[in-house]
Order: structure tokens, then C-alpha cells, then sequence
């Protein structure tokens, strides 16, 4: 099982206070509208985004 | 000293008097006070005529936020009791009255929804916090566990939200529906204002 | 998550977007959202990466493979990071702050 999060184990979860003002990764990921967003295309130079990372559906976020 | 201790004393015995047995989920800190016109004021936010004797507080988590309303346990077989409610932020998102109804009922009561079978009977246009509403009516009864419930339910708007009051009554599937709370949550309904502008209006 | 859809009105006004991000595959997470009637949409990252990127602590494991936990990032329009908590939305401070962010803008 600790083998299993061994990627994960040498990213800890980032101080939330040291991401500030650190430049977001750009991503491109399949969504639920039937397309693939990118965020430059959709949001960059357009729109303020919030992002909700969750474990899984059908659990309470 | 003792007179003020009486009058304290007396003040404390009519509160407990009026609201009946003792709160389900006792606060450090009670959210409510009465006025002097004899209505319940919570919280400085919501004001609203008492229930009589034989409801008692209760505060609720829906959505994850706290609602709050009053249960009275009936007469009668398991289950036998009525919960009202206000609601600030009902199951569903939409702005609009019929549209959020509908995506309420997808969640109210849950998997029970679905054992009892239950159904809208009636849905009409009201008149709720001095602007327009929806007053729904739905019963389900679950023939295995021997259960039925009647709801009320008023979708109302505060700014430019919907916030909802309902209540929810449970008999055994033999016994009868009690209209006298259906009374008594008309007037909580009725009688219910907003005190100050919530949160998302002052935005 | 319905938190997101209730407000989507004012984040609209803020000029800002929503998106939730799980590691579900886009078929769970089409279900979910029609059982919660989301309009905003949902991103599928399987391979964790972008979660990993913005920090995101692995909550932990189902069948194997790490999930994220909770947390709520907010991108302004010119792609920094400026907002970041653990844990479940909290509603009412996301609403907040992207009032201010929208203000400093300046008005047109």
C-alpha cells in the first residue's frame, strides 16, 4: 500500500499558502460537456477559475 | 436580588412552557429569543409566530448548511411524528420556482422517496414572504415497512435566491394524517419574515 | 458540489468559471452531475496530474489507486494561483474573494 503512493510521496500536499502566486499548470482533460477543456483556450486571459478537487463521485465533497 | 432572581426564574419557566420539551440538539448558546409581540426571533435573521406547546427546537443540517423548525411527536403507532423546517438552500440549484421543485423532489427524502413510492399531488402558486412561491403537496406510503408521509412543502425567494419551508409528517400505513400541523406550519409560514438582507444580497 | 451550482449566478457576475476535478472516469462523473442537476462541468484526470501539480494531497486509495482529497484552487484570468483550502468548499469565503478579485480589475 505504501508502495502504491510512492509517486504521491514525494509531492506532500503543498503548504496552501506556498502555491500563491505560482503560475498554474495548463491542462487539457476530458470533460462532462462531451469535449475536452483547455484551459488556456476556455479560461486563460478570460475568466477567473475555481477549481474543487474531490475524491470520488456519489461522495459528499 | 430575589425579586430579579424571580423574574428571571418566571421568564425562563414560560420559554421552556411555550416551546415544550427540551431541544433535540441543545446549542451552548440558544440561536433564539422571543420578542415582546410574542413571536420567536432566530438568530436576528428570521422572525416568526410561536408554535404551541408540544413542538420543540430542532436544527437541522441540509446542504451543509444549518436549517432549523420544530418537531412534535404524535400519538399513534411508530412512526408518528411532524417536522417543519425552513430551509435557506433546498436540494437543486435553479433560480426558478418550478425548476428547483422538480430537482428538489429528486433528492427529498432519499432512498425513502423512492421505497414510498412518493408523489406530487398538488403544486400552486402562492404568495410567500410578500413575493411569489410554490406550495407543493406529495404522499408516499411503503407497504413493507408499514409506513406512509404526507409533505407540504412552500418555495419562496429571498433576493434573488429560493429558500423553502416544508414539513414532513409520518404515520404508520393504518393511522390518519393530523391537518392540525399542517396548521400550525401555515402560520409559521405565514407569519415568517427576514429580519436583515442574507449574506448573497449584501454581495 | 451543489454549493457551486446555487452560485453559479454570482460567479457569472464575478466573471469567473467552476469546474470540479476528481480522478473518476468522465461516464461516473456524467451521472453524478445529472443527479445533481450540475451544469458546470466536471474534468476527468485519471492520472491524478493536475491535482498533483496544485498540491493536492491524495486522500487516499480506492482499489489501489491514490484519489484526491479535498481542496479548492482559484486561477485568476491571468493564470496565478491566488487562493487555495483544504477541505470541503467553503462557500460563502470563495464567494468573497472573487468579489475582490473581480474588483481589481477596475472598473470599465
Amino acid at each position: 500500500m505504501v508502495l502504491l503512493l510512492l509517486p504521491f510521496s514525494t509531492v506532500r500536499a503543498k503548504e496552501e499558502r506556498s502555491l500563491i502566486g505560482d503560475e498554474t499548470s495548463f491542462f487539457t482533460l476530458p470533460s462532462t460537456h462531451d469535449r475536452a477543456i483547455n484551459y488556456v483556450s476556455e479560461y486563460y486571459g478570460k475568466h477567473h477559475l475555481v477549481m474543487t478537487f474531490f475524491p470520488a463521485a456519489f461522495t459528499p465533497v | 436580588m430575589k425579586r430579579k432572581g424571580l423574574m428571571i426564574l418566571f421568564a425562563l419557566l414560560a420559554l421552556v412552557w411555550v416551546l415544550g420539551c427540551a431541544t433535540l440538539q441543545q446549542p451552548s448558546e440558544k440561536p433564539y429569543r422571543l420578542s415582546e409581540r410574542g413571536t420567536l426571533i432566530w438568530e436576528d435573521e428570521f422572525e416568526f409566530m410561536v408554535p404551541p406547546s408540544g413542538w420543540s427546537v430542532v436544527q437541522v443540517e441540509s446542504g451543509g448548511e444549518f436549517g432549523f423548525g420544530f418537531l412534535r411527536r404524535e400519538r399513534g403507532e411508530f412512526p408518528s411524528q411532524s417536522i417543519f423546517v425552513y430551509d435557506e438552500e433546498p436540494f437543486g440549484g435553479s433560480l426558478k420556482l418550478e425548476e428547483r421543485s422538480e430537482e428538489f423532489f429528486k433528492r427529498y427524502l432519499w432512498a425513502a422517496a423512492i421505497s414510498m413510492n412518493l408523489k406530487v399531488l398538488e403544486t400552486k402558486r402562492v404568495n410567500v414572504v410578500g413575493g411569489e412561491g410554490l406550495a407543493v403537496i406529495a404522499e408516499g406510503k411503503d407497504p413493507v415497512k408499514k409506513e406512509k408521509v404526507r409533505s407540504k412543502i412552500v418555495f419562496g425567494k429571498r433576493g434573488e435566491r429560493i429558500v423553502s419551508w416544508y414539513l414532513t409528517q409520518w404515520r404508520h400505513i393504518d393511522g390518519s394524517f393530523d391537518p392540525s400541523a399542517f396548521e400550525v406550519f401555515d402560520k409559521f409560514v405565514a407569519s415568517f419574515k427576514f429580519l436583515k438582507k442574507s449574506f448573497y444580497e449584501t454581495l | 458540489m451543489e454549493g457551486h451550482q446555487r452560485n453559479l449566478y454570482l460567479y457569472d457576475r464575478f466573471n469567473a468559471r467552476v469546474v470540479g476535478v476528481s480522478v473518476d472516469d468522465v461516464t461516473t462523473l456524467k451521472y453524478w452531475a445529472k443527479s445533481l442537476d450540475l451544469t458546470f462541468p466536471l474534468l476527468s484526470n485519471v492520472t491524478g496530474f493536475l491535482g498533483e501539480s496544485l498540491g493536492v494531497a491524495p486522500s487516499g486509495e480506492i482499489k489501489g489507486y491514490p484519489v484526491f482529497g479535498r481542496r479548492t484552487v482559484i486561477v485568476d484570468r491571468n493564470g496565478i494561483i491566488r487562493y487555495v483550502r483544504d477541505g470541503s468548499p467553503d462557500f460563502k469565503d470563495i464567494l468573497l474573494f472573487l468579489k475582490k478579485l473581480n474588483q481589481e480589475g477596475g472598473r470599465p
